[in-house]
């Protein structure tokens, strides 16, 4: 056996704090090493070929190289020893950098310890043994869950390249929150003229199958081979069947809140969310409907002219296979009310969120495009925009940016003054973060063209005062008290994961922060892949995002999915469990624990029935090796005994 | 150690059954002895309504008020109160003067967190420092002692139509570490027993405004400023009178109520009543016993709203 060992300096990253010559010398007097150096940057190209040559001079069988995390480069290094012609599961690394130069500062003691995990690494590496990877096919179908501008994109991206894709959006009409704005910064072109022609086309597309009103529901699998349950609730409206002629909007009895207004007036229990919505399909609110209530109405049923409605409709289950999942569920606004005390906690009919009164501002919202105060209908004259409600603020455990509240409020304020002429809008904020192409000159015009005044500062308090709100703040570049008496007050409130964000990512297995927006898997250079392989990123559903970023990102996802689909079957892990049949006892301990369904009952010629393992399902993560009760389930690479040998190393 | 006893001295007995380890030590403080004595009236009164017995603290002295920690320094403003607390006898001790509640709580902080000052206490005292007993103000006392169900069941909705506002001022909540009482952005704890009394409170944008405090002698025109918008936006918003636990903010917004209308030109006639008199009208306390005669903005219109018309009377004058 003929151990090289290869330690990094990584620049000063590992250097600066372990003395890598220390570690060169104590591994070359460990058993079984013949070789072993520190290289500057070891995935550099100089690197990565000195251990080439080492390989191929030293005819060594196995590479132990301490560096960084293998999550890092651990395939790059697989790599570089198959170009010198080893099998590349003969590679072990070990992780002197994130687990040891970067939380330590005693130089000694770190070089200790980078001398023990090279120790270890090298126990475990005489255990290795060569593996070869599997193949499987591939499902050539996409999910893409969230039909917003994120998930259209994707799913139109991917479905232009051939392959067929399943949208599917848990409210009634695909669109998400861009159906609601009004105009979009910072061109002030129309959202609905820009995003309806795409909703279109997605449900007109040959290869996307489109599923409103569906969540899903449970996931299994694996990348390239997905089988996910999809429920589809129950609308007690027959979707081939309805034309969108809206008779039976107008003729339902039962009031609902109108959920795509933001709760700007009322809806009906049985509605189509609006004049643009895709399907153009009713949906019936349960929770509202008198048919449901009180048990009896009909109305709906006896004035439509399709007969399209079966009020003994139930929820769907559709199971299907799929090779990629794209998530891009969006966002909510952050529900300000708890938190914000100080602005009425939601007790005042004028204080409303942005969301709100971009619906007022819109043509087709429930004021027809007139702004109305909601307390008395009247026109506002003084409309106060506050910036950064639920967002940089670490008061209420909101420090992040949101991103686009400084652009909306700079549209709105335009926008405020092109519908009400003899308007005046005060904008309170803290910084103006305008960053994007012809931002900033937007934010300017907004100023200078629209009169919008901006005072730097937060808002202290919102109260009632002779039927207008007087808002209370400072001028911090005057270091003035500033009081305005407001006929409206729209709060820019911030971004909030989507409900049910979290739990979407625990069934689909990806990471997600204390926010619940989905973790990607680096933030640099795998900005829309997630740490589950075949689970892609679009959207704000990743944190919070303007239009053009959402849109780039789920191309960026489809570009990724169409990438991983073009194969027709994908590598599998060599490194799954393996029974040792001879001494199975059959209890399927292991299938028990099992959360891939990888475990099958084979019958031996002997008449004996042991575990097997379907190579292509393991995923390798070792549950079986721990439940099976007389250990004889190892995973390959990390067997029982390189475990053990790696812990009397440490210990030694 | 002091001899544990009960000083109910010039105190009414208290209900049938009461335990005396049931009793509350008393923490007047200098407010509630003098201008402020319609709060020690009403307190005492609807305390022993309630059955509960109260132990004034023997030999109590000033708690510091604002003169001890802010212009004295060294650690007389936590010694003054150290010594209440050291001579507190019972498991709890309710101070209804907020400043008083403030400086008794700020003493036992800084004594829990410093060795330096419990030697130094140790010296003064000649003993170990006692400061442990428990410090609750009025608002904390009677949700306490009562709950809104009992209230409720008790009172059967006698200020029903009466909307009040609910002022909680800066020191009964500030600093939040250190009060650890209520949320010092939106304190809502006087809600429930109101509401058990059948009146409402709804929100009141002002409740933890400053009233300008102390202030009112030094530069009066910053306590007249202040006052004045609590006192506006409580009557622009349709309140029937403004609810304090603080005799300082009572001052600040019942004695100078007048001062701000001469001041502004404003007709403002907002009554102030303290928590305290607001159950003791709920449990059918009279008006002139629980000392509401004794404000300077008459309470008339509000007592008259929930049938206390015919027999009152109003020693004080209408403020015009």
């Amino acid at each position: 056996m003929r151990i090289g060992v290869f330690v990094c300096q990584c620049g000063t990253n590992i250097a600066g704090t372990v003395t890598t010559d220390k570690v060169v010398s104590a591994a070359t007097s460990m058993r079984d090493v013949v070789h072993a150096e520190t290289l500057q940057y070891s995935c550099s190209d100089p690197g990565q070929r000195q251990i080439l040559e080492a390989v191929q001079k030293k005819s060594l069988t196995r590479v132990v190289l301490a560096a960084c995390s293998p999550r890092m480069h651990e395939t790059t290094f697989r790599r570089a020893v198959t170009r010198a012609g080893m099998n590349p599961f003969m590679l072990e690394m070990v992780n002197i950098r994130e687990q040891c130069s970067w939380i330590h500062s005693d130089i000694d003691q770190a070089t200790d310890k980078a001398i023990d995990i090279v120790r270890k690494g090298v126990a475990k590496a005489r255990g290795l043994k060569p593996l070869f990877p599997g193949r499987v096919p591939v499902t050539k179908h996409v999910l893409v869950i969230g039909g917003g501008v994120a998930g259209i994109q994707t799913a139109l991206d991917i479905a232009d390249a051939g392959l067929p894709v399943t949208l599917v959006e848990k409210s009634p009409t695909i669109g998400g929150n861009m159906a609601r704005l009004d105009k979009t910064f910072p061109t002030l072109d129309c959202s609905s003229c820009i995003l309806t022609p795409r909703m279109v086309e997605a449900k007109q597309h040959e290869n996307i199958s489109l599923m409103v009103n569906s969540e899903v529901e449970k996931v299994r699998g694996y990348i390239g081979n997905f089988e996910i349950d999809i429920r589809k609730k129950a609308t007690c409206v027959i979707e081939d069947r309805c034309t969108g002629c809206m008779i039976c909007q107008e003729k339902c009895p039962g009031k609902a809140p109108d959920d795509f207004n933001a709760g700007v007036g009322l809806s009906k229990a049985i509605s189509i969310s609006f004049p643009q919505a895709v399907p153009m399909v009713a949906t019936l609110r349960k929770e509202y409907c008198r048919q449901f209530i009180k048990g009896k109405c009909g109305v709906c049923k006896k004035v439509c002219p399709a007969d399209a409605i079966d009020y003994e409709q139930e929820d769907v289950m559709v199971t299907e296979k799929f090779g990629a999942i794209v998530a891009a569920t969006g966002y909510e606004l952050y529900d300000w009310r708890e938190a914000y005390p100080d602005y009425g906690g939601g007790q005042y009919p004028d204080v409303i969120t942005s969301l709100q009164y971009e619906r007022m501002l819109s043509a087709s919202g429930p004021t027809g495009g007139h702004v109305q105060r909601p307390s008395d209908g009247a026109e506002p004259k003084n409309v106060v925009f506050v910036s950064c409600v639920g967002s940089r603020d670490e008061s209420v455990g909101r420090p992040f940016c949101c991103s686009v509240g400084c652009m909306y409020i700079a549209k709105q304020a335009i926008l405020t003054k092109e519908h009400i002429p003899d308007s005046q809008s005060y904008v309170f904020y803290i910084d103006i973060r305008a960053t994007g192409k012809g931002y900033e000159e937007f934010t300017r015009r907004a100023q200078k063209e629209f009169g919008a005044l901006y005072l730097r500062g937060r808002v202290g308090k919102i109260y009632p005062w002779h039927g207008r709100l007087m808002v209370m703040g400072t001028d911090t570049l005057s270091g003035d008290q500033v009081e305005i008496e407001a006929d409206l007050v729209v709060l820019a409130t911030g971004f909030a994961a989507s409900t049910g964000a979290g739990e979407l990512a625990r069934r689909m297995n990806i990471s997600y922060d204390q926010y619940e927006f989905f973790n990607e898997s680096h933030p640099k250079l795998r900005p829309v892949e997630t740490n589950t392989g075949g689970v892609f990123l679009a959207g704000a559903c990743q944190g919070p995002k303007d239009i053009p970023d959402s849109v780039a990102q789920a191309s960026a996802a489809a570009a990724k999915v169409i990438g991983l689909l073009s194969k027709g079957e994908l590598e599998t892990s060599p490194m799954v469990a393996e029974v040792n049949q001879t001494a199975c006892v059959g209890r399927f301990k292991c299938r028990e624990v099992c959360p891939y369904g990888a475990i099958e009952e084979l019958e031996l010629r002997d008449g004996r029935v042991v575990a097997n393992v379907i190579d292509s399902l393991c995923q390798g993560c070792g549950l079986c090796n721990v439940a099976c009760p007389p250990a004889v389930i190892p995973l390959k690479g990390y067997t029982d005994n390189q475990l053990i040998a790696e812990v009397v190393e440490v210990l030694r | 150690m002091i001899e544990r006893k009960n000083n109910t001295a010039g105190m009414p007995e208290a209900g049938s059954g009461t335990q005396a380890d049931d009793a509350y030590s008393y923490f007047p403080g200098c407010s509630l002895t003098s201008s402020a004595g319609e709060y020690d009236v009403s307190f005492r009164l609807v305390a022993r309504e309630l059955g509960i017995r109260l132990e004034e603290i023997e030999d109590w002295n000033c708690c510091g008020a604002s003169p001890a920690p802010h212009h004295w320094g060294g650690n007389l403003g936590v010694l003054l109160p150290a010594r209440n607390l050291h001579h507190a006898m019972r498991d709890s001790l309710v101070a209804p003067c907020v400043g008083c509640y403030n400086r008794l709580k700020n003493s036992q902080y800084e004594i829990a967190n410093s060795e330096e000052i419990r030697i130094q206490a140790e010296r003064v005292f000649g003993e170990p420092v006692r400061y442990e007993t428990e410090v609750l103000n009025l608002v904390e006392f009677f949700a306490r002692v009562t709950s809104p169900e009992k209230l409720a069941e008790r009172v059967q909705g006698r200020l029903a139509g009466l909307n009040l506002a609910t002022y909680y001022g800066c020191l009964m909540t500030r600093p939040a570490k250190i009060m650890n009482f209520d949320n010092a952005r939106n304190p809502v704890s006087m809600k429930p027993l109101l509401k058990a009394t059948g009146a409402d409170a709804d929100h009141f944008p002002f409740k933890s405004e400053c009233c300008g405090s102390y202030m009112g002698l030094a530069r009066k025109e910053i306590v007249l400023r202040a006052s004045r918008r609590i006192i506006e936006v409580a009557d622009d918003m349709g309140f029937d009178a403004i609810v304090t636990a603080c005799p300082l903010c009572h001052q600040n917004l019942d004695l100078r109520q007048g001062q701000i209308n001469s001041a502004f030109g404003t007709s403002l006639a907002m009554p102030v009543l303290y928590f305290s008199q607001v159950l003791g009208l709920a449990l059918g306390l009279e008006a002139d016993d629980l000392g509401i005669d004794a404000h300077m903005v008459s309470a008339r219109r509000l007592l008259e709203k929930i049938g206390h018309g015919a027999d009152i009377t109003q020693k004080q004058a209408e403020v015009s």
